[in-house]
């Protein structure tokens, strides 16, 4: 008769299965997940747990190939990645390191691994680097570091600058950190140029307000010589008679006729005029002349030679520089009011792009005034530009009657390439500029404060000293 | 077909009709009296086909009502034998979604690569949120089974499911297509 119930085992058999079984778990614990577990029994308790330890067997097979493909996903992400990722434990040594990151660098990857982080530091920023680290490992692995510049040293030993964000986790093998770099020198080298470009735009700009300029006075100088020369004729014919009466003096020999001679000439010049109005003419010369002079003055002020680290420098006389060759911008739509603190004390700045940043406010603030005046109207707006000094900044305050920003766009006013103005009249670079001039080179902010139809002040605080 | 299937059916038949009905399914199937069917290991399903006509011939069942008894035996008989499985799911959808990877455990006591590849393919599923489409290819037609194996497990976790075989190889496709839809989730 058929009977549905399997045989059971005996101990001996149960023992044999069971090690067997165990046999298979242990290939597994080994990486083996390949293998089955085929154990010849006719219990049906251990054909269960044979095909369990099979279905563990291939869920963990899964499992691990599963884990294989995200690695080889994750690691053909990272080693296509723009940025340079790497990571290090919490020694600082490299645990990882992508192909960007190790060009980056100068290296092959498998040349930084196992190696101190330290290798891609300055020396300065290397000694200060383990208390940065400590810091980190004292704060839950959440914190992160935000992006920042730091200077990093190339294979080479050349130092560049990167941008560096930084997160950290908690492994088996303990706290491990994620560095995510760029190399900044493309973008800082594009930005130079970026700058210089709006610096010979401004120039060019500002190229024919200035002839302008020059040419009023140097036109009332010319008029005034011609006037002078024409003067020195007549004279020259008084002193020529003067001459031959004081050559008769010496010789003791003075004629009446040679008398009557000499009054007939100086009665037929216009001595009187000339005595009266030279020297209106020649003041008016000498100020015509110092007007130029101080406009070449300010135009090779404005243009200051570029320097790469910061030099003591007036803020006022950069504001009077500017405002001086840019006079031709401003001055047929608005006054220009300065109120600079003669107290105010000199700055560690960078010269020649902080005279772009005043430029370029003022020229903003010219067409913000010229977008409100009615065409062809005499009337004129004000532009007031102040300055004063806190404990450790100095404040530079330009301020317009213009049209004021609309609340819709002040979030983009800084943007790179944003402009409201008409084509030709702005490239959008102004503000981005200053931005740039003021925030990443002086560590300083600029900010502003507008109403539609009132105006608009931006406000420039610069710090005292650079830091190092 | 994995011996559970015809191991369970002769449990069935055992409990429902006798040893005696279990070894004249056998004789008239042509299997070996003494055949025992080990839970994990893989059978000819010509075999299967030839015991599953047999057991309803004497046993006197329609296709219909021998599924319903096989359906309610087997889950009750998994119920106990395989509790875990049953508990690792909150409700019939999680566990319907986990049953081709139960299946093919079953299949993973079968060292024959290509026998297991063809075990493996019998069932693939798409779960979309309260909806499971069930694609079934087996020359075993036990599509039917399926559907009530599925009612079944519908009704023990307590939710209410819509079973419709949208295609099926009795009505000449080359495959059955089965839609599992949630009315309601007992739980989650």
């Amino acid at each position: 008769m058929a009977s549905t119930h399997a045989p059971r085992c005996d101990s001996a058999d149960l023992r044999r299965q069971i090690n067997e079984l165990a046999d298979y778990l242990c290939g597994a614990v080994q990486g083996n997940f390949d293998l089955l577990a085929v154990v010849d029994t006719e219990d049906e308790d251990m054909q269960k747990l044979t095909m369990m330890v099979n279905f563990v067997l291939e869920s963990a097979r899964r499992a691990v190939c599963e884990l294989q493909q995200r690695e080889a996903c994750l690691r053909s992400v990272l080693e296509t990645a723009a940025e340079g990722i790497l990571t290090a434990n919490s020694d600082g040594i490299i645990q990882t390191c992508n192909r960007a990151a190790a060009a980056m660098f100068g290296y092959e990857p498998e040349e930084v691994l196992d190696r101190p982080i330290e290798m891609l530091m300055p020396d300065a920023v290397a000694l200060t680097h383990r208390m940065q680290v400590e810091r980190l490992l004292a704060q839950p692995a959440t914190v992160s570091v935000p992006a920042r510049e730091v200077t990093a040293r190339h294979q080479s030993g050349r130092l560049f600058p990167i941008s560096l964000a930084v997160s950290q986790a908690e492994t088996r093998q303990g706290r491990m950190f994620t560095a995510i770099m760029r190399d900044l020198t493309e973008e800082k080298r594009m930005q130079c140029e970026l700058a210089q470009a709006q610096r010979l735009e401004s120039v060019g700009q500002l190229a024919a307000g200035i002839a302008h300029e020059i040419n009023t006075p140097t036109q009332f100088i010319g008029d005034n010589l011609r006037f002078l020369h024409e003067g020195f004729q007549e004279l020259q014919a008084i002193m020529a008679a003067c001459g031959r009466l004081v050559e008769a003096i010496d010789k003791g020999a003075v004629q009446a006729e040679q008398l009557r001679d000499f009054a007939a000439t100086w009665r037929g010049s216009e001595a009187d005029y000339w005595r009266r109005e030279f020297p209106s003419a020649i003041q008016q010369s000498l100020e015509g002349n110092e007007r130029v002079a101080s406009i070449v003055r300010a135009m090779k002020e404005f243009s200051h030679p570029g320097v790469d680290t910061p030099v003591l420098a007036s803020l006022n006389d950069a504001v009077r520089t500017t405002v001086t060759v840019s006079r031709n911008e401003w001055k047929y739509v608005a006054e220009v009011e300065l109120h600079l603190d003669p107290e105010l004390p000199e700055i560690e700045c960078l010269p020649g792009p902080l005279n772009q940043v005043i430029l370029n406010l003022v020229i903003n603030a010219a067409h913000a005034i010229e977008k409100v005046l009615p065409r062809a109207s005499a009337e004129k707006g004000t532009i007031h530009i102040s300055t004063s000094s806190g404990p450790d900044s100095v404040e530079l305050r330009v301020s317009d009657s213009g049209c004021g920003i609309p609340p819709e766009i002040r979030d983009r006013v800084f943007d790179p390439f944003f402009t409201t103005k008409e084509v030709g009249k702005g490239t959008g670079q102004g503000l981005a500029i200053a931005r740039n001039v003021v925030v990443d080179k002086h560590g300083g902010s600029i900010s502003f404060e507008s109403e539609v139809g009132r105006g608009t002040t931006f406000v420039v605080r610069l710090p005292l000293k650079q830091r190092q | 077909m994995v011996g559970l299937i015809p191991n369970l059916l002769l449990k069935l038949i055992e409990s429902a009709a006798g040893p005696e009905t279990v070894a004249a399914v056998l004789r008239q199937a042509g299997i070996p009296l003494e055949r025992r069917y080990g839970l994990n290991r893989v059978y000819p399903d010509e075999e299967w086909q030839r015991l599953y006509a047999a057991a309803r011939d004497l046993l006197g069942l329609d296709e219909d009502r021998a599924e319903a008894m096989f359906a309610e035996f087997f889950v009750q008989d998994a119920l106990a034998r395989f509790p875990r499985w049953f508990q690792m799911c909150r409700n019939s959808y999680e566990m319907l979604c986990l049953q081709p990877k139960i299946h093919n455990a079953f299949a993973t006591g079968c060292s024959a690569a290509a026998a297991r590849r063809v075990l493996n393919d019998k069932f693939r599923t798409v779960s979309e949120p309260h909806r499971l489409i069930v694609e079934y290819r087996s020359p075993n037609r036990l599509c039917g089974l399926y559907v009530k194996l599925a009612r079944c497990i519908a009704t023990h976790y307590g939710d209410e499911v819509d079973l419709a075989e949208r295609e099926c190889v009795k009505w000449g496709a080359n495959r059955c297509l089965i839609e599992v839809a949630w009315r309601r989730l007992l739980h989650g």
